[in-house]
């Protein structure tokens, strides 16, 4: 006791000091501790959700992002096909153009070419037959002079014997 | 009027050989338009038998004579026809025979229009 009284401790005071300790803990702990631990509590859940939502706000931005990123993957995909497939049908249609214009111009040049083999017979014989008339025209102009009255005399002596012949 | 009619008068139509134009016409008065009728087919027939036509550019060597001798009885008719040009053609009958220039010329020219058909 002497020990306590000589570090200027009173052995009284400090067991009152003890009980007064304990009943302001018992009642802070009674009144003020239990809804400050709630509110501390509530705030982590909040907190806790707050930050689950950013997450799952985080996960789907993610997941929209990849499905977005997908999506436009698969357009391009589609569009590529779908530029591929025109192209290539655009490439037949030119082939089945062409081929169909070659036909055409070969159908359109074999008509040209009969149409000027008719023409240049037609032509021909146009020229042969005025050539021929011309001839008959200028042998018929100098028959007189081509032949003598000697050769004439031949001639029908020729055309009787033959009349002979034909008779007999 | 019987065949043997008819023929009598076609050959008394004749004198030297020529058809005689006043006899005909004097036949002619005395028949029928039916008996005329068979007189004037009789003639043509007559003729057609009897004569033979021949066409010539011009005289130059005509052989009268030799065609004679080929159609002994029978009366020559001469003409002249230039488009033959040389040679002849003669008709007995239906059928004509043709040997000349103008003929040949026409063929060639018929054979060259053939090649362009």
């Amino acid at each position: 006791m002497e020990v306590l009284s000589k570090f200027g401790i009173n052995p009284v005071l400090l067991v009152a000091q003890i009980v007064n300790f304990l009943i302001i803990l018992f009642i802070v702990k009674k009144f003020a501790l239990k809804p400050i631990l709630q509110l501390l509590k509530k705030r982590q859940e909040t907190i806790k959700n707050g930050l689950q939502q950013a997450e799952d706000a985080k996960r789907l931005l993610e997941e929209t992002s990849e499905r977005e990123r997908e999506i436009l993957k698969k357009a391009h995909v589609q569009a590529r096909e779908l530029l591929d497939e025109a192209k290539k049908q655009g490439e037949e249609q030119l082939v089945k153009s062409e081929a169909k214009t070659q036909a055409q111009v070969e159908k359109m040049l074999n008509e040209a070419r009969d149409q000027i083999s008719l023409e240049t017979a037609q032509a021909e014989k146009r020229l042969m037959s005025h050539i021929s008339a011309l001839a008959v025209k200028l042998i018929e102009k100098s028959s007189s002079e081509l032949f003598t009255e000697k050769e004439q005399s031949l001639i029908m002596d020729k055309a009787v014997k033959n009349l002979k012949k034909n008779i007999d | 009027m019987n065949r043997q009619t008819l023929k009598q008068l076609v050959l008394e139509s004749y004198s030297e050989g020529d058809l005689d134009a006043q006899k005909v016409n004097k036949i002619a008065d005395l028949l029928s338009r039916d008996e005329l009728r068979l007189y004037i087919r009789s003639l043509k027939n007559w003729e057609k038998q009897n004569k033979i036509i021949l066409q010539v550019p011009n005289d130059t060597g005509v052989r009268m004579k030799d065609l004679q001798d080929i159609f002994p009885g029978k009366k020559i008719s001469l003409s002249l026809d230039p488009s033959l040009l040389i040679g002849m053609r003669l008709q007995n009958n239906d059928d004509t025979f043709e040997m000349s220039l103008k003929n040949t010329l026409d063929k060639i020219t018929e054979h060259i229009e053939e090649q362009y058909d």
